[in-house]
């Protein structure tokens, strides 16, 4: 489970503003929770926080019963490395490697069987479409598709959260649904709490959850109740009203 | 399938840049290690401590020189570890140890370094050996064994832990808690929140107050230490560097205040993005300005005083001084050089030691008093006259009703004399000042004793012999053939002795010289590659952008201004001052030198300017 509780986050800036503040929240382990919010709204930086990337000024976030704020490096370490995988807004591959060894490096940290690797590994590259381009460096391939290799690389992992910061940017539709279906299937099969911030209503219909940040805090939630075209609906609703007030 | 290091060693690499690296670990270590061994050198030392302060020079240009190199080095590091930090971050997020991270890349640069760096401790030992010992000091033989464990140990480890602190001052970086900061490379640009005026303050306090530890190191009455000047280089060094550091926040604030032109937000764009990196190599690039000025400014100080070397009085060409035992050789000497001599006295001596003070003295009959000058003492037994080999000038002379003078010793009271255990005693009548013949030390008393008295305490002491001989016109002594043990006290002697030591010192101190201008060029060149790799980014940037050549091209320039011309500025004024500061008889001619100095380093600056941009257009 994850809890956050009043969190609080500024930059050291000219004049020092809030980005996130006073905001809670509740995730459950095994849900798949879709983030939305206006451009700006520090979506990004929470999800950042979460993973253990950022500090944070105030309040607390609990992991699996642990605070991040006081865990020691070594633990911090062991919980990016076994807790999160991340995938970056800006992909983040490493340009000396190819994408699959991108994609495979962080199994690697975790997993010595290299024949369980390869497997792993060619079951998501064919599912995402990555076996035609996986021998080529990032910056030869094309924006979506080292937007597949990062979603593959952390997927490939299974660790327990996965945070995605707008996984599908880049993709068309049916890739992008793809991606949300590969990801509906490890939470589901794997019971792995997906949280994934995004712009795109159809995307965020896929999640069991949606919240809305605006103003450092989380606004609004909406339920997955019955279908999903209902779900659709009713995100869309929030989101017209979201539009109005700006 | 690849293993995890594997695909670890190969995100992480930035071959060129750790090549060039270590090169410069190389080639410093050379230079470092040249510059100690020289100042290592028991000549040297002993001609420098000759010299007012120049063995604190020695010490500060060795500080220095440490100490920019260490700038250097880190800023060069840090040039590597820019190619490879975002790569780190992201090993990092993905929960890969810091620890882990930073040790992998110390364990795998730290062996290329080692090797760099012994390599070229060993290269800047052979440079040594040829053109100090070789060359300059006209050794053949060479004494190794205490040298190489005594200096080059600690010159090959002093340069690794400089190495060591750049790495993991650089590697400090690692720690930070924000990793996507790590990956974005968020610092190392220009902020907000530092606040110019504070660092310039400070800058300006340490400048100051580095000079003002040299000044007080100058007049102050008691013995000064080494350790003075070396401080206060520090603190100078201190101050450069923030000086340097806060006119890139007073740049880009007026800058951001102007931000008119393109140009000018093109220039604001590239001095955000890399002053505050370039700003180290600056300093280090001051520092050694700083020290040219001092060094050039010494320079031409000694080879003024070279040249005016003979103001010696005295009245030989040549003494020679020697044993009772070598009488014989010395005669058949005389008899073999008789057609070049043109007059030549031997002056029989008893050293001895007046009691009180434990002075030396040297005693003399007035038999060859009156041999050389012609005149009559009259000395009566157990009396004496003390003669002064001075200018009168030199003394305060008291003079009695009776016409008699002194200043030395008391007249008509006994000085007790030691000579060889046994006491004697003569009761001064006088003092005369003349230089009857040339001696080195012209603090050194000659008592002149009755002939009677004299040849009582040749009995008791040993005698030794003056030789003084002056040379018919054009001739020279076979000074090859004056037999071994024979030393040689005579003015020429002298004059040459310290004309070939001036000479030497000229000399070490211009390989010195040449030293800085290497690492003057070297500093040069790095930040130049250093620049050239961000700059090419965000060049093409602009290209994209259709911002227009010309406008590159003014902007350009005015930051390839600014990185030649300020460090020149701020250290060869530093310069100027700490040489005014510094240098004990300090007057106009030398504070006009200082600034001639600087505005010839201005001038040299400013040919490498025009090559660099010509090089880099
Ligand atoms: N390093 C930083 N220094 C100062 N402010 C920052 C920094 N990083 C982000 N911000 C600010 O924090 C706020 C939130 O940023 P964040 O990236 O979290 O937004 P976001 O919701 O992810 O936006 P988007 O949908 O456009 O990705 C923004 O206003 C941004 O300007
Ligand atoms: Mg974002």
């Amino acid at each position: 489970m994850i809890q956050i509780t009043n969190l609080g986050k500024s930059y050291d800036d000219l004049k020092k503003h809030l980005v996130l503040q006073g905001l809670n929240l509740t995730v459950n382990d095994g849900e798949f929770l879709g983030i939305m919010g206006t451009s700006g709204s520090g979506k990004s930086t929470f999800l950042r926080i979460v993973g253990g990337l950022e500090t944070y000024s105030a309040g607390e976030v609990s992991v699996f019963g642990q605070d991040l704020q006081t865990m020691k490096e070594p633990e911090r370490e062991e919980y990016r490395k076994n807790v999160i995988s991340f995938v970056f807004q800006d992909y983040n591959l490493l340009s000396g490697l190819t994408v699959k060894e991108n994609i495979i490096l962080p199994y690697t940290m975790m997993e010595k069987d290299d024949g369980k690797i390869e497997q792993d590994y060619s079951a998501i590259a064919k599912r995402l479409g990555i076996d035609e381009f996986e021998n080529r460096y990032p910056d030869e391939v094309s924006g979506g598709e080292q937007q597949r290799a990062a979603i593959a690389r952390a997927v490939l992992k299974k660790s327990k959260v996965l945070l995605a910061d707008e996984p599908t940017g880049s993709l068309d539709i049916g890739t992008g649904r793809k991606v949300l279906e590969l990801f509906r299937k490890i939470n589901a099969d794997y019971k792995v709490t997906v949280i994934m911030v995004t712009h795109d209503v159809l995307c965020a219909s896929f999640c069991n959850r949606v919240v809305f940040l605006r103003d450092g805090q989380f606004v609004k939630t909406i339920n997955k109740i019955n279908s999903q075209e209902n779900f659709y609906r009713s995100i869309q609703e929030e989101m017209g009203k979201m539009d109005e007030i700006f | 399938m690849k293993s995890f290091d594997i695909l670890l060693k190969k995100s992480i690499r930035a071959e060129k840049e750790l090549r060039f690296y270590i090169y410069a670990v190389f080639v410093l270590a050379a230079v470092f290690s040249f510059l100690a061994f020289l100042s290592g050198n028991q000549t040297f030392v002993e001609l420098l401590h000759r010299e007012n302060g120049m063995l604190s020079i020695m010490y500060m240009l060795i500080c220095t020189v440490l100490i920019a190199i260490t700038i250097y080095l880190k800023s060069l590091y840090r040039n590597y570890f820019d190619q490879i930090r975002r790569e780190l971050g992201i090993l990092i997020s993905m929960g890969m140890s810091r620890k882990r991270l930073k040790k992998l890349l110390l364990v795998k640069n730290m062996r290329f370094i080692i090797i760099a760096d012994a390599a070229g401790a060993a290269v800047g030992f052979c440079v040594y050996v040829i053109l100090i010992l070789h060359f300059i000091l006209d050794r053949d033989e060479y004494i190794f064994d205490g040298i190489l464990a005594g200096i080059f140990g600690p010159v090959v480890i002093s340069i690794l832990f400089v190495c060591l602190v750049g790495i993991l001052c650089n590697h400090r970086i690692l720690n930070s808690q924000n990793i996507y900061g790590i990956i974005n490379k968020q610092d190392g640009k220009i902020g907000h929140n530092v606040n110019g005026a504070v660092q310039a303050v400070i800058g300006f306090v340490f400048l100051m107050g580095g000079n003002g530890v040299l000044l007080y190191n100058k007049i102050g009455i008691a013995e000064h230490s080494n350790l003075l000047p070396i401080v206060s280089v520090c603190i100078v060094c201190i101050g450069i560097y923030f000086s340097v550091l806060s006119f890139g926040y007073w740049f880009s604030a007026v800058l951001q205040k102007k931000k008119k032109a393109g140009k000018d937000l093109i220039l604001l764009n590239e001095i955000r993005n890399h002053y505050r990196n370039s700003a180290k190599a600056m300093s280090a690039y001051a520092i050694i300005n700083w020290l040219l000025v001092f060094l050039l400014v010494i320079i031409i100080m000694l080879g003024l005083e070279n040249r005016s070397l003979d103001t010696s009085d005295s009245p030989f060409e040549y003494v020679l001084e020697f044993g009772e035992d070598q009488y014989d050789d010395m005669e058949s000497f005389l008899r073999q050089q008789q057609n070049s001599i043109h007059e030549c006295y031997m002056i029989p001596t008893v050293d001895g030691y007046a009691i009180y003070g434990e002075t030396k003295i040297t005693m003399m009959p007035e038999k060859s008093y009156n041999e050389i000058t012609g005149k009559m003492l009259n000395i009566k037994n157990g009396h004496t006259i003390v003669l002064s080999q001075l200018d009168r000038s030199m003394v305060n002379i008291t003079k009695e009703d009776d016409g008699r003078e002194w200043h030395y010793w008391t007249i008509d009271e006994e000085i007790p004399i030691n000579v060889e255990e046994k006491k004697y005693c003569f009761c001064t009548d006088y003092e005369i000042w003349e230089y009857l013949f040339n001696c080195e030390d012209p603090q050194k008393r000659i008592l002149i004793l009755n002939d009677k008295d004299f040849s009582a305490v040749a009995q008791q002491g040993s005698l030794l012999y003056k030789l003084c001989i002056n040379l018919k016109n054009n001739a020279r002594l076979d000074s090859n053939r004056i037999p071994e043990d024979i030393r040689l006290v005579g003015r020429w002697d002298r004059y040459l002795r310290v004309q070939k030591e001036n000479r030497i010192l000229m000399f070490s101190l211009m390989t010195m010289l040449v030293v800085l201008c290497i690492l003057l060029l070297l500093t040069q060149h790095m930040q130049y590659i250093c620049e050239k790799n961000g700059r090419k980014r965000d060049y093409d940037l602009q290209i994209t952008l259709g911002i227009e050549k010309d406008c590159r091209e003014k902007a350009r320039k005015r930051s390839l201004w600014v990185k030649n011309f300020l460090p020149v500025f701020i250290g060869g004024l530093t310069g100027c001052l700490c040489t005014i500061c510094f240098i004990k008889d300090m007057n106009l001619y030398l504070a006009v030198l200082s600034f001639t100095v600087f505005l010839f380093e201005c001038i040299m600056q400013f040919f490498v300017y025009f090559m660099e941009d010509r090089f880099d257009s």
